[in-house]
């Protein structure tokens, strides 16, 4: 586990929103290879976390540093270019476009990213068969939702990037299907040698992370779960 | 209180939820372009009844109050309604002569004009010095005011013969003006009846309005439909439903209908011109009927929410991604049949000799089946194109196509709707124009007959004495020839001219009996149309006005040397000599019935490229919302990888291209439908195909903008939830 790099640093972010004090000096830091789960309550702030680790809100203290470059610092252009190449995401419905095949909807993500085509397409392809998802003419609307967020995973991926977050990513799957792309999730780290930040209510699924941190009163806190194999805590400070 | 306070607060939650819920501004938009085109719509049909209300009026005060006097030079005034040609069109010249003290002048005249002059209407004043004729029938003096007229543009004359020129036996006896019936004389054949004029509005305004409203209505559909099961759930009752979704529509309906409100306001203080039609609104008419126009504006605005009410589905699922199941829409059986359908508009004609009924049954079934069988043809295509869109996408790596290609291959109807609606619509319309400018045989005819010899042969009829014929032709022109024309009544198949030497060598015959040169263009034409196509043709040394005396009907104008008569000269001699003539060019009637088309014909194409506008715009905001839809599936793509430009891509290929396209086809479809009927008459104008055409590619390029912007700004609203 490549821990000595870290792909995410979010030091003493504060975020305010009509009165309402969300993020109140959250501290985090994942490390490449590294899985981190976190889960609150419903209206704890992890929809305004995750959206400023996106860079889509800025938060009024503090420093989100990822793969190296504080993004609270970066102007639109620059930021978006920085989470093209360092940032992907896995959704709970997976935002899939139902009418193209796998093969398309991942490689739409590079072509979009200005990737050469043949390069989006291979890519795309050797990461849906790494990843089981059959290649084929079937559009995605006609797969299992296994197969789906396979795809969205694989979709997540194309770019190579520092950095992946998954919102709720098994929430519409059922009891086998939900273990299956769990697994298959929280591999992705250490194949693939980024950090990965999940964000769920399940705490089955949380405890298949290498931490598992809980959101309450705008702060992490360890929610118990050690690191396999080292009897201690990974990353940075956590209050 | 406590009820209005609560209505107040459920309108006030409508209007919250309506600008905070999906695809807010295109359903913003879209109804407030419905209440308009709708409540104008009601207007211009409200306006129609006015004008016609109006022209009752005037017509029935100005029309003369026939009496029977024994004793014609005992009558208080005497009346004669002629008619002349004057820019194309057959126009009244009403010859008036008052012989009492007592009767009053006309309406819109302000005093009788003296024997010699004539009092003219503003536009046939314009017309005749556009002819360089202004005095052709008498000194002008003065001018019809509009109370005289029936519209402001009418083109009417009221002349009062110069002495000499007076033609009692031929004039009627009138007590003065004013009857419950409206006067036969006026534009009034020109202008058609309410009937039609009702059809035009309803067909192409009305309608096409209605369907927008609708389209407006169910934009946003799923999210509405979602708080009205909501609200039920929770106990709303339906007046609750109603006024949250009142709510909602409020503010853009209300737009809507201030803005047409402030549109009618515009034409009542003075008369304004519909350009393309140039017909004159009188001003007076509209606002004698204000309350009925407002009122009309007021029906839209009510109709409007009306419509969104009712036209919410409750227990509709959210969307779901799975493809639609194929409809009839897309029946490749219907697809297949529409080339046989168009076959038989185009060729199955061409298999009936003559024409009659059965001709038009089978050129109907043709066109009725071609444009039912259309959207079938057009889903086909549209999926086939997206399947060719999808390999160029993949191919060359461009999302844009990649993305609206598979969509295409997926839901071929939500394209195919939007091309069809506007090629369907411009199919009708193009119909409807052609069968209101349809010619009969006979003004085919008498069209290539002025195509042929021009105005170089004139017919002069009148009531005339040897006496004043005998000056007419003195004060013909130089260069012009007259001839006595007589037709042999028994069989019609022979034709005398009698003239003198100079008019017999205009038609190059020798000085004295012989039979006419058949070679000659313009015997050949007075043949056909007065000798039944086989008349022998002969010419006699005569004096015309003695034959006239006798057997003779009118008189023949022709020109030495051929070309054409300086017609405007022709007329002012025939005035001034002759008592209430008719110069015409052969076959004149007919022209005159072919001209009388030219206005509904107008009037068809304006409201028609109207119509088609409102449709088109309709099925582009529909298509529009399907293209939003599409937007929200790939927001959370394009703010992660920092890409809108597939939004731009996406819709030239889902919006600009198929609704450019559809103008194309649309029109060529409509070229291929109408050349039967063009063979047979019909005309259609390039100005009105291009102006579809055109019209369409503006709305192409108009909806790529606004989806592409919309999508764009949707994605770049997009937040994560993970609550």
């Amino acid at each position: 586990m490549e821990t000595d790099r870290i792909v995410l640093s979010v030091s003493d972010v504060r975020y305010e929103i009509a009165g309402r004090l969300l993020l109140d000096g959250l501290d985090l830091s994942v490390g490449a290879g590294e899985s981190v789960a976190i889960t609150g309550p419903s209206g704890s702030g992890k929809s305004t976390l995750l959206m400023c680790l996106l860079g889509l809100v800025r938060p009024q203290g503090g420093r989100i540093v990822v793969a190296g470059v504080d993004i609270t610092r970066l102007r639109e252009r620059a930021l978006n270019r920085h989470r093209r190449d360092h940032m992907g995401m896995v959704f709970q419905f997976g935002e899939l476009l139902p009418e193209l095949t796998p093969l398309e909807n991942t490689a739409l993500a590079a072509l979009l990213s200005g990737v050469p085509r043949r390069t989006a397409y291979a890519d795309a392809e050797e990461l849906l068969t790494t990843l089981g998802v059959p290649l084929g003419g079937t559009p995605t609307a006609e797969l299992s939702g296994g197969e789906r967020q396979r795809t969205a995973v694989a979709r997540a991926l194309i770019n190579r990037p520092s950095l992946v977050l998954a919102d709720e990513p098994t929430g519409a799957l059922d009891g086998s299907t939900r273990d299956e792309v769990a697994r298959m999730l929280f591999s992705v780290p250490r194949q693939w040698g980024c950090g990965l930040v999940v964000v769920t209510h399940d705490p089955a699924i949380a405890g298949r992370s290498d931490r598992h941190l809980h959101l309450s009163r705008g702060r992490l806190n360890d929610a118990g779960t050690a690191l396999p194999g080292t009897g201690s805590t990974a990353g940075g400070a956590i209050r | 209180m406590n009820m209005l306070a609560t209505y107040v607060r459920l309108f006030a939650i409508g209007r919250a939820a309506g600008r905070g819920s999906e695809g807010h501004g295109l359903r913003f938009t879209s109804l407030l372009c419905a209440t308009f085109a709708l409540a104008l719509a009601a207007a211009v049909l409200v306006a129609g009844f006015a004008v016609y209300d109006g022209r009752e009026l005037r017509g029935s005060a100005r029309a003369p109050q026939y009496v029977g006097v024994a004793d014609p030079d005992r009558a208080p005034l005497l009346v004669q309604v002629a008619y002349d040609d004057v820019g194309g069109a057959q126009r009244s010249i009403v010859f008036v002569d008052p012989r009492g003290g007592g009767v009053a002048p006309p309406p819109g005249v302000e005093r009788w004009p003296a024997p010699g002059e004539a009092v003219l209407s503003k536009a046939l004043r314009a017309d005749l010095v556009r002819e360089d004729s202004l005095d052709r029938y008498g000194k002008p003096v003065g001018s019809i005011s509009e109370a005289g007229l029936e519209v402001p543009g009418e083109r009417l004359a009221y002349v009062r013969p110069a002495s000499g020129l007076l033609d009692p036996g031929n004039m009627t006896t009138a007590a003065g003006f004013g009857a419950d019936e409206r006067s036969v004389f006026g534009d009034r054949e020109s202008l058609p009846p309410l009937s039609a004029f009702t059809f035009l509005v309803v067909g192409m305004l009305l309608f096409p309005a209605a369907v927008l409203v609708v389209v407006a209505a169910r934009s946003g559909a799923a999210g509405r439909d979602r708080r009205v099961a909501l609200l039920r759930a929770l106990g709303a009752g339906t007046r609750a439903r109603v006024v949250v979704n009142v709510g909602e529509a409020a503010l853009p309906v209300a737009l809507g209908a201030s803005a047409a409100a402030v549109v009618v306001s515009l034409a009542l203080p003075s008369n304004l011109t519909v350009p393309v039609v140039d017909f004159v609104l009188p001003a007076t008419d509209l606002r004698r009927w204000a309350p009925a126009l407002f009122a009309a504006v007021l029906a839209a605005a009510l109709a409007v929410p009306a419509a969104v009410t009712l036209l919410h589905r409750t227990g509709r699922a959210g969307h779901g991604t799975r493809p639609r199941a194929r409809n009839r829409f897309t029946s490749r059986r219907m697809a297949w049949s529409c080339p046989v359908f168009l076959l038989v508009a185009t060729r199955g004609p061409d298999l009936l000799t003559g024409g009659g009924s059965l001709w038009f049954l089978v050129y109907v079934c043709g066109v009725v089946g071609t444009l039912a069988t259309l959207p079938a043809l057009i889903a086909a295509g549209v999926s086939a194109l997206g399947r060719l869109l999808v390999r160029l996408g993949n191919r060359h790596g461009r999302p844009g196509a990649l993305i609206a290609g598979r969509r295409a291959v997926a839901q071929p109807g939500v394209t195919a709707r939007l091309v069809a609606s506007v090629v369907v619509a411009i199919g009708l319309v193009t119909q409807i124009q052609l069968n209101t400018s349809l010619l009969n045989d006979a003004m085919i005819a008498a069209k290539a007959t002025h195509e042929r010899i021009g105005d170089s042969m004139l017919t002069v009829s009148s009531a005339a004495d040897q006496r004043q014929n005998r000056a007419f032709l003195r004060d013909l022109p130089e260069g012009a020839q007259g001839l006595a024309l007589e037709v042999e009544s028994s069989d019609n198949r022979s034709i005398a001219l009698y003239g003198d030497c100079a008019a017999l060598r205009a038609l190059n015959a020798p000085c004295g009996t012989s039979t006419a040169d058949p070679a000659d263009p313009r015997l050949q034409e007075l043949t056909a149309w007065f000798g039944g196509g086989a008349a022998d043709v002969t010419l006699h040394r005569a004096d015309p006005p003695e034959r006239l005396a006798r057997e003779a009907e009118r008189l023949l104008i022709v020109r030495d040397g051929g070309g054409d008569l300086p017609v405007g000269e022709v007329k002012e001699a025939a005035f001034r000599n002759l008592p209430a003539p008719q110069v015409m060019v052969v076959a004149g009637e007919w022209l005159f019935g072919a001209a009388e088309l030219r206005d509904p014909a107008a009037w068809t194409l304006f409201l028609g490229v109207i119509g088609v506008g409102l449709l088109a715009f309709a099925a582009a905001a529909n298509n529009l919302g399907d293209f939003l839809r599409f937007g929200r599936a790939l927001a959370p793509l394009s703010v992660l990888v920092g890409h809108r430009g597939v939004f731009y891509a996406g819709a030239v290929w889902a919006i600009l291209v198929p609704l450019a396209a559809a103008g194309a086809v649309g029109v060529l479809v409509s070229l291929w439908l109408a050349a039967p009927m063009t063979a047979k008459g019909a005309v259609l104008t390039w100005s009105f195909l291009a102006s579809l055409l055109v019209l369409a590619q503006i709305l192409a390029v108009l909806f790529w903008w606004w989806g592409s912007r919309s999508t764009a700004a949707q994605a770049a609203g997009w937040r994560p939830t993970a609550d």
